[in-house]
């Protein structure tokens, strides 16, 4: 006798298998867009400009200024060529005030300002108990190891902190890269850690940033803006005093009002111009050096999964091979700390879903093109490779023991293979 | 030592010593079938069941012919016979009994007839669902806090990694074979129609890693594939959403519904092969809608204790003592509301065996 239930029985089963599947099917891909040479042509021509106050190609607005960092986007991103990383040279300021019963109030200590050196922010503007110093040099608010004692001491509620270039290579692919990878990568760590918060500095377990309208933070070094469009407006205006319709030029911090001029400097045809520019730098490469062997290169890749580097520095993330970046906020202990940003409150977000980010959290940096692109860490506090690894704190000081537990010739294995992710 | 018979239809069977003088099932015929005594030539011994015996359990249409009704009624069945249980410990061994050493039953205490009498079950065990929840608590918590750090710091020392692998499997042997031997205990009792005892092997080393292969085999018979589906949903759908949840929370349900149904199935012929997806339909076809609901019901609530759990040992990374209650309270609750729904299943499909032969 056929029992006809137990068709039904399995009918169910089966039918149990239907929604995963839709919604595997309906899951984004990769973002794969196609970049515009043309756009990309203009656009590499705005990059490499030297920009003036009230610029021609700034009809509408002041042009540059009135606070700057530099006067062209190729001015800090130089480091193997246009879209690299910067120097120590380069670097930003930032501060961050914090008042009992009061919001932080944050935002950048800009190196220039178009009226000449006496109207420069300083630090003093930050706060009275500082020096007038407009561009600090890094050792002056940071305590480098071994170089003791030239440190300024800040008052109470009071961070400074820099940030170096980062470079600009593969950044369409970082894009490309789903949000639900990202955070896939992020549940999988916790897994891996017996659930572990990201919140616990001892494991490497990273967190998604959720910035607006529910997307996921990719670029930056806290991970605050979600695309390329946005972080290229962001950074026209911030480093170069270009107002445009994503992010508004910022006043000195010593004017009193936070309010921003919103006379247009660039287009949004320009801003897209530079972002297909930017889409358009082609991703680092591996290429051996002349002093690594490819044993060498080989055996050093196996020992970067081996200590635990790869925990964060994942070498594939989705549909982008040879990143070396899990693109997750890791808590990164006492000694990796630095606050503020681009304004207050953050420009390239204002309808941000700020979930509030530790002064120690810092995204991953993705280690493509890592030899090309010195110093290292979020402040260039590194000069070498072998010292960026050293100086891992947190969520990364498990990796950076074992990297010393490695004898002499396996670390040096270890940075001949880091030395072969090299600029394109 | 077996004691070997035959059944009516030509069927050869044997069944442990300790069986001797109850009825079994044919299962070649289905028919019900008495094992003979130990000793036939008792005065008391009990012969076996012949098709007329069961006459008196068959409607009257389906009543033995003539000549074999004119068989001698069965007499009277004899008590179990009662051996004192080894005097092991005080108060948690009376709610034991192995198989080989049956108890009489406790007078006045009847078979669950109502759904809502089975929850008086765990609270009658809360010596052992205590226990459970206290020990899984402190083993969960354990392996959550340590089991990390050890995983990223192997030791170089090769006794002492040997001792760690030891101690993992015997961690492991814990977490999986201590709960599953408990509910499996629950269930095989209740599917037995036990109305105290859970019945057991005797030896708890054995009896869990048993229950532990049981769970796998259930789980590896079908359920696995739903769990590893949600798993690789899960990990995969990002943010999740209303329609992530929805996804995830009926893989789950269904997943558990199949591991539930696999081992009543299992605990009820006690052979491998009834693990198939077919014979698994057969049973939830026996246990019919109520069964299913309750299984569906169970599934939600152990989708519920399990991202409590989750939760739990999070929180262990953050606050030992917080995490430690948070797990104690959801092993507590799972452990009384597995117990309910193993025992109420198992009595269901006690009572749905005897109604199909009878």
């Amino acid at each position: 006798m056929v029992r006809i239930y137990r068709l039904w029985y399995l009918l169910a089963l089966i039918v149990a298998l239907v929604p995963p599947s839709l919604g595997w099917l309906f899951r984004p891909g990769p973002n794969v867009q196609v970049v515009d040479m043309s756009m990309a042509q203009a656009g590499e021509i705005l990059f490499k400009r030297d920009w003036q106050v009230k610029d021609s190609n700034c009809p509408e607005g002041d042009g540059l200024g009135p606070v700057f960092n530099a006067s062209s986007c190729v001015a800090c991103h130089n480091q193997g060529g246009p879209g690299g990383g910067g120097g120590l040279q380069h670097n930003v300021t930032m501060f961050t005030v914090r008042a009992k019963g009061q919001p932080a109030r944050q935002g950048v200590v800009h190196a220039n300002h178009i009226g000449g050196e006496n109207q420069r922010e300083t630090l003093k503007h930050v706060h009275p108990d500082l020096p007038a110093v407009s561009k600090p040099e890094l050792k002056l608010i940071v305590n480098l190891s071994g170089r003791n004692g030239s440190c300024l001491s800040f008052p109470p509620g009071i961070d400074i902190s820099q940030r170096n270039t980062p470079a600009l290579f593969g950044s369409k692919l970082i894009e490309e890269v789903p949000d639900h990878v990202i955070v896939a990568g992020a549940k999988a760590q916790q897994m891996k850690w017996g659930m572990s918060p990201p919140d616990d500095e001892e494991f490497p377990v990273g967190r998604a940033l959720h910035v607006a309208k529910g997307r996921i933070g990719k670029f930056g070094w806290k991970a605050q803006i979600a695309t390329l469009s946005e972080f290229v407006q962001a950074a026209c205006a911030n480093e170069l005093g270009l107002s445009n319709p994503g992010a508004a030029q910022p006043t000195p911090i010593y004017a009193g009002s936070p309010t921003r001029s919103y006379s247009i400097d660039l287009t949004l045809r320009q801003c897209d111009e530079l972002t297909a520019f930017c889409a358009s730098l082609p991703r680092p490469v591996e290429r051996l050096p002349k002093d690594v062997t490819k044993d060498d290169a080989e055996a050093g890749r196996l020992l970067f999964a081996k200590v635990g580097c790869a925990e964060c520095h994942t070498p594939n993330l989705g549909h982008v091979q040879g990143i070396y970046s899990d693109l997750l906020l890791h808590r990164m202990g006492a000694q990796l700390v630095g606050g503020g940003s681009y304004s207050d409150p953050p420009v390239p977000v204002p309808d941000s879903n700020d979930e509030g980010i530790s002064p120690s959290e810092w995204r991953t940096p993705p280690l493509w093109g890592v030899a090309d692109s010195a110093p290292y860490l979020h402040d260039g506090r590194a000069p070498t490779l072998e010292e960026a690894i050293k100086q891992h704190g947190g969520q990364g000081t498990r990796a950076a023991r074992e990297f010393l537990r490695l004898t002499v010739a396996e670390r040096s294995q270890l940075i001949g293979f880091l030395k072969t992710l090299r600029a394109p | 030592m077996s004691i070997k018979f035959a059944c009516s239809c030509g069927k050869r069977l044997k069944a442990r010593d300790e069986m001797a003088t109850r009825l079994t099932i044919c299962p070649r015929c289905g028919s019900l079938v008495g094992i003979p005594s130990l000793n036939p030539r008792a005065p008391d011994a009990v012969p076996a069941y012949t098709p007329s015996d069961r006459s008196p359990f068959l409607p009257p249409d389906k009543a033995a012919p003539a000549q074999v009704a004119a068989v001698p009624p069965r007499p009277a069945r004899p008590p179990r016979p009662f051996v004192e249980p080894r005097k092991v410990s005080a108060y948690i061994v009376r709610l034991l009994s192995t198989r080989a050493e049956r108890r009489p039953p406790i007078k006045e205490r009847h078979l669950e007839e109502f759904w809502y009498q089975c929850l008086q079950y765990p609270v009658r065990a809360w010596p052992l669902c205590g226990g459970l929840a206290v020990i899984m608590t402190l083993v969960t918590a354990l392996v959550a806090a340590l089991l990390p750090r050890v995983l990223a710091e192997p030791a170089e020392d090769p006794w002492t990694r040997g001792g760690v692998v030891v101690s993992w499997v015997v961690l492991q042997l814990l977490i999986i074979g201590l709960p599953c031997s408990f509910f499996d205990l629950v269930l095989i009792s209740a599917v037995q129609g036990e109305t105290q005892y859970l019945l057991w092997s005797g030896n708890p080393l054995v009896t869990m890693a048993l229950s532990a292969l049981r769970w796998l085999a259930g789980f590896a018979s079908g359920p696995v594939l739903f769990a590893a589906i949600a798993l690789a949903y899960w990990l995969d759908c990002g943010d999740m959403g209303v329609g992530d949840g929805f996804v995830l929370g009926e893989l789950g349900m269904v997943a558990i519904a199949y591991q539930v149904f696999a081992l009543i199935s299992l605990t009820d012929r006690r052979r491998l092969r009834d693990l198939n997806p077919l014979a698994v339909a057969d049973l939830a076809y026996r246990l019919g809608g109520p069964g299913l609901m309750v299984v569906l019901l169970a599934a939600a609530l152990l989708l519920v204790h399990g991202w409590a759990l989750l939760l739990g040992v999070e929180q262990v990374h953050r606050s030992a003592l917080e995490g430690c209650a948070i797990l104690a309270v959801v092993w507590l609750s799972g452990t009384f509301w597995s117990t309910f729904v193993f025992r109420l299943l198992g009595i269901w499909c006690h009572r749905s065996k005897r109604l199909i032969l009878v």
